[in-house]
């Protein structure tokens, strides 16, 4: 009873449908076979199959269902009776087709959406036969129940294997299967998936006929194929290869792709949806978009994994696209950023329309510095620079980029962070510049930088003026943890920080070499450092935008209005904008004014440009945010925020530009 | 049909005179809306006070000079760095201010350890604070607290004679969202009401009791990611409570009063506002008029664009009426009792006079509109120590002091 009411209801979803559009051929094949069949009930000497009451989609719904549900013509035991047609019986025959009874089965148990792919044209019918992914169900697998009319007009009844019933039938038709089927091998697969083109839509007319080239192209029943391989691996050693070799050897993309047509061959809108979704973590799992707005965040998420595998990203994006509210604070106490961080569709819609290159995560709530920390996008957004970030030197990155630009640039006198001793032979104060390092040493491929670190360049002092030896190496220690009645603690040099004092690259330390405290010796002076925009035209060079335009030949153009920013964007794909505006304007929910004038500028990042409902968007990632958690604002918005801070600027300068 | 000379000649004169109308309505750009824009008499950009008369102000002269500009003098007041940039604090008792110099465009750290100094209203004479940022009058400027974002400390510290032995301090969280400045309200220097919001991102009101040694959580938020507002009213505590428009399925935005001269239980709050939008918020309250204005959310629907306006709530009939019409207002201020809105580099009026250009002398002058130092004993004896202590003691200072004797004179009467 059960079985009889699933198989009606499974029924229903898929005849009604298919009964009322898709099923040209196989109808009309079938209606054929249903008349034929009882045409020949008297005359028939087709053996002891019962074919007398197989009805053909012309029949009711009802009748078919009762015909299937009481089939026995199928069974083991009617199968144990059936001949074997041999080889050379089949190479005579005039006609070789399907039983009527193989063929309902089919019908009423394979998915509907593998059906699809058989719409088109019988020959992919036949490839889906060949590839397994119709279900016949029969006690015998890989073998089918053919009906063959021989050169004597005598029609036989028989059972031959599935493969060479493929064979016989490439060989009479469907020519083009048998040139697929020669390279669907373990060794050719991937040469052969590199001649697909896979198109991706850009509009949903595109996708529809995108869509439809699929359903009816001879190569899906292959790539479904793939598919279920790839997704269900069998346990049949062959199987088994294939799968782990097609894992290795297709690209995300690719598998991605696959995947998605193959799932979705009865529902057009949901392939389609996947391209042309905002949805920006559908775009990272069909590999169209880097991992790294998702990685350190599926970190986290994942929790006690060290390696992330695509699957595991698949379930961090299946739970940030059901529950938004994950990306709100993901990360946000390993790299401190502004909080809440914006939640996991708008990150989304806003990463849809990004464009700026960053695979690194940075930590702007502890790099102390605004100006640096847009400093360092920039630069990684131009140069490609790459740097292994963690929570423990994600502060002192940003500090060691852009000190890198300065040294390059020959611009040390800018830098405002130096160590200084007296120095007795000389009786002068000699200076050296560093960058700050905070809690953590900081790990640089870079020699030449490397020496510039802050506890690099203490150690360079003591060598060389207080006559400690050659590789002298400085330690940066948390003060409660240095015990200099230790033995470890009586030689060498030691940094130590006061855990309340020190947040981030603010981290004042005490100098120790050999039990002496040195603090008094070697001063820390540290100051402002240089402005993002120009404030005066004396030392505008030194201005953070100037050196990285000088340093990258970079050209900047001032933009006022909407149509300069459509301009901009429109330009070239790699442009992207950076200003300044007044952060209780940018983000009035999290700061209020109490003071008349009173702005902080922050400088920004703009690196999208959409519009929606006549309003223009634009993707925003402050110095305040996390880099890969970027805000949507509308341009009046940003425009008010500039505007309050150039009222203010002692240039009234306009602090909004693109950068090409 | 042709039109005749008659006819033509009306029409004629209308078309004229709609291109005049035309030429005469301004562009599309300019905010033609009901609130009146700030005058002064000096450039708004460059002012850091403004009183309500217009008889102080407060500003910055180029390069880094912070100027008072009263009864017809100016005197230099602070200066600093090149680069520094100055801000002030008041209230309504107008008896202290504190002044903020940062180093303006050298983009440290958001929350920077900005220079702090107090001086007496309407006052050239400083004396330092401290170093922090979000300074804040408490218990009619006898009081102010600061807070370093960098250690995560809110200082207090009192203003009055003996005032170095009067200071103290409170460690927040905070620890996950590195730019959480919390809102402080002193009910007693005994008795402070401050917000922390802990490792989950929800906000909370903690009551510190120094005389107990208590510190304690008086309330939870409802929301993660949501932020709580406070100011007083008198003797009502204002309590707004906004969550934040990125968290999903967030309450929305609440505004309650308590009054804590009988009660500190937060549970017997009083709800005057309930919204299910998330505001942006930005509570003042307005003690004069009793009003409490916020930046109430406007956009309809689901829409990315934030539409807000300044609206104001009356506690007794929790009516809202809506104030500005500029679409994009973020913030709201409280200047000398004056309600401004500070809107791309100028200031509208939402409550208050626009008579800052007028230089006519009051009737009463002694009175009306004099709201030096003077009036508060307090005050005056404040003055006094520090004009002891300055080496330059000018005429002005003298005038300040005789001054004085005279209004306590008049009040003995």
């Amino acid at each position: 009873m059960c079985r009889d009411s699933w198989w009606k209801k499974l029924s229903i979803k898929i005849f009604l449908p298919s009964c009322l559009t898709l099923f040209p051929t196989l109808f009309l094949s079938l209606f054929l076979l249903a008349t034929t069949s009882a045409e020949e009930q008297e005359n028939s000497d087709l053996g002891k199959i019962e074919t007398t009451s197989v009805p053909g989609m012309a029949s009711s719904l009802e009748k078919i269902l009762l015909k299937e549900s009481q089939d026995t013509t199928l069974s083991t035991k009617q199968m144990q009776t059936l001949p074997s047609i041999g080889s050379a019986q089949l190479a005579n025959a005039k006609y070789v087709e399907l039983h009527p009874a193989l063929l309902l089965r089919i019908l009423m148990r394979t998915p509907y959406k593998v059906l699809m792919a058989a719409q088109s044209n019988e020959c992919n019918f036949y490839a889906l036969l060949e590839t397994n992914l119709l279900e016949t169900s029969l006690p015998e697998k890989n073998s089918v129940i053919v009906n063959l009319l021989d050169q004597k007009g005598k029609k036989t009844t028989g059972k031959l294997s599935t493969e060479v019933f493929i064979a016989d039938v490439y060989k009479r038709k469907c020519f083009k299967n048998k040139e697929i089927a020669k390279y669907f091998t373990i060794e050719t697969i991937p040469q052969l998936i590199s001649t697909f083109n896979f198109k991706l839509p850009k509009t949903e007319s595109e996708c529809s006929a995108i869509f439809q080239e699929w359903l009816e192209s001879t190569q899906t029943p292959y790539l479904c194929k793939i598919s279920k391989i790839l997704s269900s691996p069998s346990l049949l050693l062959k199987e088994s290869n294939l799968s782990r070799k097609l894992a290795t050897t297709l690209s995300e993309f690719q598998i991605s792709y696959i995947n998605n047509l193959c799932q979705n061959l009865d529902n057009q809108k949901q392939f389609c949806d996947n391209y042309l979704s905002s949805e920006y973590w559908n775009k990272i799992l069909n590999g169209e978009r880097e991992y790294a707005p998702l990685h350190y965040r599926c970190l986290e998420y994942s929790k006690n994994k060290n390696k992330l595998s695509a699957s595991d990203y698949r379930k961090c994006i299946l739970a940030f696209n059901s529950h938004e509210e994950l990306c709100n604070d993901l990360g946000a106490l390993n790299y401190p950023a502004l909080y809440p961080r914006p939640n996991c569709l708008n990150i989304s819609r806003a990463l849809s329309h990004a464009r700026l290159s960053n695979s690194q995560q940075d930590c702007p709530g502890v790099t102390n510095h605004n100006g640096i920390t847009s400093a360092h996008r920039l630069l990684t957004h131009f140069t490609k620079s790459t740097f292994e970030s963690s929570p423990q030197n994600c502060a002192a990155i940003p500090w060691l980029h852009f000190f890198s630009l300065i040294t390059k640039g020959k611009n040390e006198k800018t830098w405002n962070y130096t160590l200084c001793y007296f120095n007795k032979i000389y009786s002068k104060e000699i200076c050296y510049y560093f960058f700050p390092e905070g809690k953590n040493k900081t790990e640089v491929a870079s020699k030449d930088l490397a020496a510039n670190s802050e506890s690099n360049t203490v150690a360079k002092i003591i060598i060389e003026n207080l006559g400690a030896v050659e590789n002298l190496k400085c330690e940066i220690l948390n003060k409660k943890s240095y015990r200099p009645a230790m033995l470890k603690f009586k030689k060498g040099c030691f940094l130590l920080y006061n855990e309340k004092n020190c947040n981030g690259t603010y981290c004042p330390k005490e100098i120790f070499w050999d039990e002496r405290n040195l603090t008094q010796q070697i001063k820390y002076k540290t100051g402002s450092l240089v402005r993002y925009f120009p404030t005066n035209t004396e030392d505008d060079q030194y201005a953070i935008s100037n050196m990285i335009k000088g340093a990258l030949a970079l050209k900047e153009f001032a933009v006022r209005n909407i149509t300069d920013l459509r301009f901009y964007f429109s330009d070239n794909p790699k442009n992207i904008l950076h200003g300044v505006g007044c952060q209780e304007d940018l983000f009035p929910f999290f700061f209020q004014k109490t003071s008349m004038n009173q702005c902080h500028p922050i400088p920004f990042i703009a690196d999208g440009l959409f519009e929606k409902n006549g309003v223009a968007y634009l993707v925003i990632r402050s110095a305040l945010d996390d880099i890969h958690s970027p805000r949507i604002l509308s341009w009046n918005h940003l425009y008010g925020a500039i505007r309050s801070y150039q009222s203010i600027h002692p240039q009234k300068l306009w602090t909004l530009y693109a950068i090409k | 049909m042709l039109l005749n000379n008659h006819s033509r000649m009306p029409l004629t004169l209308l078309i004229i005179s709609m291109l005049f109308l035309n030429t005469s309505i301004p562009s599309a750009w300019a905010y033609s809306g009901k609130l009146p824009k700030l005058e002064s008499k000096q450039q708004s950009s460059k002012i850091c006070f403004l009183s309500s008369d217009g008889k102080i102000t407060y500003y910055q002269k180029r390069p880094a000079k912070l100027m008072l500009s009263s009864k017809f003098t100016t005197k230099e007041v602070l200066s600093g760095p090149p680069d520094a940039f100055f801000t002030m604090v008041s209230t309504l008792n107008r008896k202290r201010m504190i002044i903020e110099m940062a180093s303006f465009h050298l983009f440290s750290n958001s929350d920077q350890q900005n220079f702090l100094y107090a001086c007496d209203y309407g006052s050239s004479i400083t004396i330092p604070v401290g170093r922090g940022t979000s300074p804040k009058l408490h218990l009619e400027d006898s009081w102010v607290s600061y807070y370093s974002t960098e250690s995560k400390t809110l200082y207090f510290q009192s203003l009055l004679p003996n005032r170095a032995y009067n200071k103290f301090q409170v460690t927040l969280k905070a620890q996950i969202n590195p730019y959480f400045i919390p809102a402080v309200v002193m009910l007693s220097d005994q008795t402070i009401l401050y917000t922390d919001i802990d490792n989950e991102g929800v906000s909370g009101i903690f009551l510190l009791e120094r005389s107990l040694k208590q510190n304690k959580l008086a309330y939870k938020g409802k929301n993660k990611g949501g932020k709580i507002e406070l100011c007083l009213q008198d003797k009502n505590l204002v309590v707004g409570e906004f969550s934040s428009p990125d968290v999903p399925s967030s309450s929305g935005s609440e505004i309650s009063t308590l009054d804590v001269s009988k009660t500190t239980a937060f549970l017997q709050m009083k709800s005057l506002y309930l919204s299910t939008k998330s505001d942006p918020g930005n509570i003042e309250c307005q003690n004069s008029k009793k009003l409490i204005y916020f930046i109430q959310n406007q956009s309809l629907g689901e829409g990315l664009e934030l539409q807000a306006e300044l609206v104001a709530l009356h506690p007794d009939t929790k009516e809202v009426k809506l104030i500005s019409d500029l679409k994009n207002v973020t913030q709201v201020l409280n200047i000398d009792d004056r309600i401004l809105i500070p809107f791309q580099g100028d200031f509208y009026i939402a409550a208050g006079e626009n008579n800052d250009t007028k230089d006519a002398l009051d009737k009463n002058s002694s009175n009306a509109g004099d709201n030096s130092a003077d009036d508060d004993g307090d005050a005056v004896k404040v003055s006094i120590e520090i004009s002891k202590t300055s080496n330059k003691k000018s005429d002005s200072d003298k005038v300040i002091t005789e001054k004085t004797e005279k209004t306590k004179k008049t009040e003995n009467k």
